[in-house]
Order: C-alpha cells, then structure tokens, then sequence
C-alpha cells in the first residue's frame, strides 16, 4: 500500500505534515504503507493531472491518478480520522 | 459537529428532521465571504459558493455551470481549530487559508462543508518577520553575538551555540531552562537583569537592554551587553522574547581605565585632586554628624624636587615620586588615604584621630619615611618634605578650605626650613581671611574707582631731564589707605583680575601721557613704560587690545613702552615671540624688567624683540660710594649695549650711583633720588618745568 502526501513547498506547514504522515505510516499503520511526497511546486504538472487542489493533501494510491482513489486534505494531526477518512484500518484492528 | 456558516444556526434543523430548505442553504453558502466547498461522502465536490470559484481560479463553465463540481477534493479535515492548507493557484501560486469544516446534510446526504479563508497577507507578514529575524540572526552570527529566544508560555529558552561558546560551554552543556542564563549572572547584576526582563515582558520598556556581568565556563566574569524584543498577542501579552548576547569585556575594561584615570594619578597610581576632594567631603559630612569625630590633612611638599629633577632628569624625578608614593603608604594607617595633587604635591587625610599630637606622629613617621635613601639610577638620595597640617576642628565646609589651610600651613613649614610640618592655627587663619578680603575687595576697585596710576619718572642720564615715566597701579582703600601693590599685585595675578586691572591701567596712563602734551603731537613727550603680567602677555587679544587704546588715546606706538619681566616670557615662551613680534612691528617699545634676577639667558635677549633691558634694583642699591660691587651692573650694560640694546636703571637712591651709572654709560635711570612715585598731576609738573638732575 501507498500513500501520496502532496505538499507546497518547504515551509513549516510542509515539514509538519510530512511528520504526520511518516508517523502514521510507522506507527498507526505499521510500516503497512510506504509513503510518496510530491511537492506541488516542484512538480505542479502532477497536481494538475492528479486534481489536487489544496495541500496537503493525503491520497491512497490505489490506483494511480484515478479521481476515486480516497484522499485527505487539511489536519493531519488525529491518525484515526484520517484513516477512516481513507477508508483504511489502523494496524492490529484487523484489516 | 453542528453546522454552523456565519453564525447562522443550521443543525437545529436537521436534529428536529425537518430538512432544510435547500434553496435558502444554498443562497445563504453562496452569499458568504469566505470560500465555502460542499463535499460529498468520496470527497467530491457537491456544490462550490462564488467565493470558492474566485478562489481556486475556477469560475464557471459557458454553460454557467460549477465546475468545481465533481472534483475529488478528498475529505476534509479540521480539529477543534482551523486547519492551515494552500490552495493550489492556477498561476502556480499559493494561497495560505484557514481551513474550518462542518458537517450537515445537503439534499438529505451527509456533507462536509469546508470554509477556507484566504489569509496570504497575514502569513505573508508572518513570513516578513521570519525573513527579518533570520537576517537579524545572520548579522548577529556575523558580529560574533549569541542568540536566546525565549519561549514565554513553555518557559523553555533557546541558546545558540554562539551563546554558548561565549561562556566557554559546548552545546550539551546548557539546556533550556532560563536559570541556565540567569543563575550565571554576576550577583550584583542579577536583580538588574530581572527587572529589565519584567519591565520589558510587561510592556513598560520598548525593549530590553542590559549590561552585566556573565560567569564563564573559567570562572571568570565576561561584561555581555544583552539586547531583546518581546512578541505579544493580540491582548498585548508577551508570549516570547528574543534578542543577542555580545560580549563587550574590552569596551568595559577600556570605560573602567578611563574612569580610573579620571580618579587616579596615573604615574603613582595614587588617588588624584578630585578623587581626594571626594573623600575629604565625606569626612566633612561625618564631622558635621559627629561631634567627636576628627580628622586632619596634611600636605606635603618635597624638599627640593625641582632640584633633583633638573640635576637627575623627569625619569629619574618622577622614578622618586613613585618611590614616595609607595613610602607615604607604608606610613599611613589603614583608613588613611594619600594622593597626589600634582608635581610634588602630596596629601594625607587622617581618618579619625583622637588629638593633633596623631596627626603631628604621622608628620613625623613620614620625614623618617623619606629621610631613609631612595635608590634611584644608581645613586642614594635622602628626601624630606615639608608639611602643613589642618584639623577639622576648625569647622570647614567646603573640602577645598581645609585642603587650602594646609597648602598655606605647609609654605609656613618650608619658610621655616625644610624638612618640618606646621599645624594650620588662627594667625595664620586670618592672614587667609585677609588674604580672601583683599580678593573680595579687589574686584570692586577698578568700578569704585579706587585705583590709581602713579608715575615715577625716568631720567635721561645724558640730558638730566625726564625721558619717561613708569606708570604703577596704587590702591587706595576706604578702610586701609594707600595698599602697596606687593600686596595686591601678586592678589590680582593669582585670580586673574590682573586682566582688567591691566587694561584699565594702561588705558588711563595713555590718557593721562597724552594730555599732558596735549596740542603736541601725539609722538611729542615722554615715553610711557606700562608693565605686563604674564597673565596679559597669554591673552590672544593683547595687540588688539594695544593698539585699540592708543588710538583711542591718540598716542603714537612709540611712546609707549612695556615692561615685560623674564619669568613671564618664560611661561608663555611659545606664544610670546609671536606676539612680541607684533606689537614691535607696530611700534611700541619692549623692555626686559628686572633683568637679572631670572633666568637671564642671552638667547632670550636675542631671541625676543627687546629693545630695553631694566637692571633690576637690587643689583644699582648694593653699589657703594666708591663704586664697589658695581660688577653686575656694569656686566648688565655691557651686554646690553653689545645687543644694541638701551639699559635702564632702577632703585637709583644715592648721588654716587647716579654718577656711576652715567660712567657706565646707562641711558636712563629711575630711583627715590629723582623722584617717588607720583600722582598724575605732578608728573605733569615734573615734566612742564623742566626738572633737571
């Protein structure tokens, strides 16, 4: 499984939302997930393609560039409502 | 979550299952300022209000269509607060908002309704204040100054490794608690440093700005000049403070060198005149407290410095003055302190003594002081001082009074032979009183008109008749009668009213020179002799001054001569050729007064434009009947006429000198034979009748 974390370049609000998601990945998911970071800046193209509008935005790379794969944008903060926003389970709850 | 746009209360609605009108929901989203995204369960967009539109560039599609409709946003998320995200411009750029989201129903389905205000230019001024202090710790690395930010509300502070390394520590060695500053503190700063954090923290300075003294990791103490800035809320409260540490121990030490040098003789290192001044005040207070408490000044004088320094040389005279310095410690006791004023000048305050006889102990433990012999280039020199004592006793009030009693005690020791101390007593008191009273006096006399120009004629030895006269200031006092200027000339020289006394001198003689030719030319009549002081002789004015009053007196420059004495060209040898120069070059005659009793070197006669030498009188009165002890005088006149210079006599008291004075070939005289001083009148008699000797 992969998750795609779409930033606007480096500034703090970046950083911390890479954080965020790194951890869920370790923690939350367990190292179930492997995580991409586009930065929209250094590849606007990509955003394009993949309607993003807002970062950061969270997506699960089901299926690459498709509309309908699941995503987050805003607070990354709190795992467990980013998890049931994408659809997804924390690790040990049975996937 | 309840819905809640614009503080328009949605949710009831929905809770009592009556289904909003989607109608007025939808009018009531369109007409908000901010950006309001309705999101459907997958994360599409349902509905976009205008704002929305105009935010992500979008606007509507020729058919008037939404098209942010349907786009795959994803599901928002918001905590309690705003969420901050960039909205993806369609130029490239991005738009920083706050992010807030609802959940409600729209059209019977479960939506997030997602608000996102633009706020660019606050974050833009955010970012300006970032860049500014990253600039602002870029030049305070650059200027070698730690950084400390302190974080008011975890009460955690940051210390750059700057910082640190300036107290000599490495990084893991300060943490973050603010004690890690302040316990290093110098005790004495610390209360100082506080305050300044409080007042600045509390808004009542507009910044913060302290100096004090840090431990380093050595244990010594570094001088740190601390500048900060506090960050505040919107209420104003300071939520952090930041600023630099630098270290300025050299500026410091540089400001303590100077302030010691301000207080401390450089050469002795002892304290100087203002500094002694200081702490004779402050005994003068403790006096004025306590009846029994008494203290006493002694001023000393080396014995024949002048002596050593011009037979041993400055290095070798001032080697000595350190060496008595360190002497008249050693003879002191503790609380007693000593300076030096200046040249040979020393003086001891004897903090409370219990009689005179302590203070005439330690007069005398000082003479054994000094009498043992100092080392200095080789040689053994045995000193002496002579001393003069005051108590307080007498009731001073001002330090400078007691310091003053001394200095006359101590020329009443060195009059009695050298090597004594004098205790200041009342005779002495009221010579000083009298002294002060003549002072006083002598201001108003020019404007009481008490003062007088006498003349005594100068006779021409070829022709017998009157040459000239020598004009001499008399003071006739109210009280005291005729005062002799050997009492109130050397008053005048000392408090500089020699000035106008001077000048008003000389503008009365040249009045009163001129009237009695009056109808003559102003070139016709006897020369005018006019004494400077040294005093006049510095003033930069002098030749103005000169030829304003003879013209203003319509005499010629060359009827007035002036009589200017050795020591006075001596002390102002560096401006006087300058200004000799010009009043001969205007005409005025110049003569060398009491020639001989000085310095007498020839390269000032040479040097200096005289055109007459005056012997002085003690050299014509031991000259006897058979022209014995005449040597000197004929010297006089001998050099004198070698330089082509004229030579006056003065003293001339007997017929004999008279006659001898003519042998010798000396152009005029002046004396008691001729006549005494006389007023104006007179002299103009004198010179009408064609007196001759």
């Amino acid at each position: 499984m992969r998750l795609v974390l779409y930033i606007s370049g480096p500034t703090a609000r970046s950083g911390l939302a890479v954080q965020r998601a790194r951890r869920l990945c370790s923690e939350t998911l367990a190292g179930r997930a492997e995580l991409e970071v586009v930065d929209t800046l250094e590849d606007p193209q990509r955003a394009l393609e993949e309607c993003v509008r807002v970062t950061p935005t969270l997506a699960l790379a089901g299926d690459v560039g498709s509309a309908r794969a699941p995503r987050v944008f805003g607070d990354l903060d709190d795992p467990q409502a980013v998890l049931s926003a994408l659809g997804l389970t924390p690790a040990g709850a049975g996937a | 979550m309840t819905a809640n746009i614009e503080g328009t209360a949605l949710a009831g609605d929905t809770r009592a299952g009556v289904p909003p009108s989607e109608a007025r929901f939808r009018s009531l989203i369109e007409r908000a300022a901010d950006a309001v995204l309705v999101i459907g369960a997958q994360g599409r967009v349902r509905f976009a209000n205008h704002a929305a539109q105009e935010l992500f560039g979008a606007g509507a599609d020729a058919a008037g269509r939404d098209t942010l409709a349907g786009q795959p946003f994803g599901v928002p998320l918001a905590g309690a607060q705003a969420a901050e995200v960039d909205v993806l411009l369609p130029g490239g750029a991005r738009a920083s908002c706050e992010l807030r989201v609802v959940e409600s129903l729209w059209s019977g389905e479960g939506v997030w309704l997602a608000t996102l205000r633009d706020v660019t230019r606050r974050t833009r001024m955010e970012e300006a204040l970032r860049e500014s202090e990253e600039r602002y710790a870029l030049a305070a690395r650059a200027s070698n100054e730690g950084l400390w930010d302190w974080d008011l509300s975890s009460g955690e502070v940051y210390y750059s490794p700057r910082w640190k390394a300036m107290l000599g520590c490495s990084e893991e060695e300060i943490g973050t608690r603010p004690d890690e500053w302040l316990e290093r503190v110098h005790a004495e700063d610390v209360e100082r440093v506080r305050s300044a954090l409080r007042a600045h923290v509390e808004g009542l300075s507009s910044h913060l700005e302290a100096e004090y003294r840090i431990l380093h990791r050595n244990g010594s103490y570094r001088w740190v000049l601390c500048r900060g800035l506090a960050v505040r809320d919107a209420q104003g409260r300071a939520t952090r403070i930041a600023g630099s540490q630098g270290d300025v121990t050299h500026r410091k030490l540089a400001e303590e060198q100077l302030a010691h040098r301000a207080f401390y003789d450089p050469l002795t290192n002892l304290p100087n005149r203002a500094l002694f001044l200081d702490r004779l005040r402050h005994a003068l207070r403790r006096a004025s407290r306590r009846k029994d408490y008494l203290f006493a000044v002694l001023f000393l004088d080396i014995d024949r410095f002048k002596l050593i320094n011009d037979s041993l040389g400055h290095m070798a005279g001032d080697r000595l003055l350190v060496l008595i310095a360190r002497r008249l410690e050693l003879a002191l006791r503790p609380g007693d302190s000593v300076a030096r004023l200046g040249g040979d000048e020393f003086t001891v305050l004897l903090d409370d003594i219990r009689d005179v006889s302590d203070a005439t102990r330690v007069a005398d433990r000082i003479q054994r002081e000094l009498m043992s012999p100092f080392q200095i280039g080789g040689q053994e020199l045995g000193t002496s001082a002579s001393i003069g004592i005051a108590l307080s006793a007498t009731g001073y009030e001002r330090p400078e009074d007691i310091l003053r009693d001394a200095d006359t005690a101590m020329y009443r020791a060195k009059a009695q032979g050298k090597a004594r101390h004098a205790m200041f007593d009342t005779e002495m008191h009221a010579c000083a009183v009298a002294l002060l009273k003549t002072e006083a006096d002598l201001r108003h006399a020019i404007e009481r008109g008490e003062l007088r120009v006498f003349y005594q004629p100068i006779v021409s030895l070829d022709s017998g008749r009157i040459s000239g006269v020598e004009a001499l200031a008399r003071w006739i006092h109210p009280e005291r009668g005729l005062v002799p200027p050997s009492e109130f000339i050397p008053v005048a020289e000392e408090t500089g009213l020699i000035g106008p006394i001077g000048r008003w001198v000389l503008r009365e003689a040249c009045r009163a020179v001129r009237s009695w030719s009056a109808g003559g030319a102003s070139d016709d009549g006897p020369v005018l002799s006019v004494n400077l002081s040294s005093r006049q002789l510095a003033q930069p004015d002098l030749v103005a001054q000169i030829r304003e009053t003879l013209a203003e007196a319509d005499l010629d420059p060359r009827r007035l001569r002036l009589e200017i004495t050795e020591s006075a060209i001596l002390e102002q040898i560096e401006s006087a050729a300058a200004t000799l120069l010009e009043l001969r070059a205007i005409g005025v005659g110049l003569s060398i007064d009491d020639f001989g009793t000085g310095y007498s070197s020839l390269s000032y006669l040479q040097k200096f434009p005289f055109d007459t030498l005056k012997i002085d009188r003690s050299f014509v009165e031991v000259m006897g009947e058979d022209g014995e002890r005449s040597e000197i005088a004929r010297t006089i006149v001998t050099i004198g006429h070698n330089l082509g210079k004229a030579v006056i006599a003065e003293g001339v008291e007997s017929p004999a000198q008279f006659a001898l004075l003519r042998e010798l070939g000396c152009e005029a005289a002046q004396g008691y034979l001729f006549s005494r001083p006389v007023d104006g009148d007179t002299a103009r008699t004198l010179i009408a009748v064609g007196t001759r000797w």
